[in-house]
């Protein structure tokens, strides 16, 4: 130790009072800063964890959003399917009904179109008969002589002779 | 030949009657038709004689509200209607077999 220029007794007490100071050192610095540090390396995994929380959370909204989204696209296009559906039938029913309309329409006039045609024909035929009728009295009364008057008085009387009185 | 009777009974005053025939009838035609009509009318009825061509042929007689119609129109005024009811007849069996 001499060798070296080195004094023991300095040189222990000099590591002594190193240890003395490392210790003091250790539980004035090292110890508040180490609890320093702890502390804020928990805040900062208090931080990420709670950076994870949020990111899980805005994740989950953005799944939920998403869901909510597909929903309202789904309801949307359901709402959009049964208008449509809706005015489809309401078209058929509308066709159908304007078919049926000219049908009868149809039918009324082919009726009445037939009862009008019957109505003609039978008033051509009662013209018909008219008309019989009085070319045989023009006959008649063209052809009918004294003779046949006297005939037809003489008959008359014949007849009214059987017929009862009603006195 | 055609008769018509009133519902009514006949009236047994005195009543009008009128003989219509297309040509005038001689004396011995119109005291045939007045012996008929003293047997159906009231004694003391009115009876005239018309000649209206539209008769044709035979006698329309009316004693009061009785009409006996022998005359040629009468018969074809009868086979009219019948006519009119065989139209009316066939066309509604038309019409039924139609429908």
């Amino acid at each position: 130790m001499k060798s070296l220029g080195l004094d023991l007794g300095q040189f222990i007490s000099q590591a002594v009072n190193f240890v003395l100071f490392a210790l003091l050192l250790s539980m004035v610095l090292v110890k508040p800063l180490m609890h320093t540090l702890e502390e804020r390396a928990a805040r900062i995994r208090k931080g990420l964890q709670d950076a994870e929380e949020a990111e899980r959370s805005l994740q989950r909204a953005h799944d939920q959003a998403e869901d909510e989204i597909a929903q309202a696209r789904r309801q949307a296009r359901e709402i959009v399917e049964a208008a449509a559906r809706s005015a489809e039938q309401q078209r058929l029913e509308i066709i159908a009904n304007a078919r049926q309309e000219a049908y009868e329409l149809l039918q009324r006039a082919h009726e009445q179109l037939e009862r009008e045609k019957a109505d003609l024909q039978l008033q051509m035929r009662e013209e018909m008969i008219g008309l019989s009728l009085a070319i045989a009295s023009r006959l008649l009364e063209a052809e009918i002589d004294d003779a046949r008057h006297r005939e037809l008085v003489a008959q008359f009387l014949a007849e009214a002779q059987q017929m009862p009185q009603e006195r | 030949m055609e008769r018509s009777v009133p519902d009514r009974q006949p009236e047994a005053t005195p009543t009008r009657i009128v003989v219509r025939s297309a040509v005038p009838l001689d004396d011995e035609q119109r005291a045939a038709i007045a012996a008929l009509c003293q047997e159906r009318a009231p004694a003391g009825s009115e009876l005239t004689y018309e000649v209206d061509p539209a008769v044709l042929g035979g006698i329309w007689l009316r004693i009061g509200d009785m009409v006996i119609d022998g005359s040629l129109a009468g018969k074809l005024e009868q086979i009219g209607r019948y006519l009119r009811e065989q139209l009316h007849l066939a066309v509604r069996r038309e019409q039924q077999a139609t429908r």
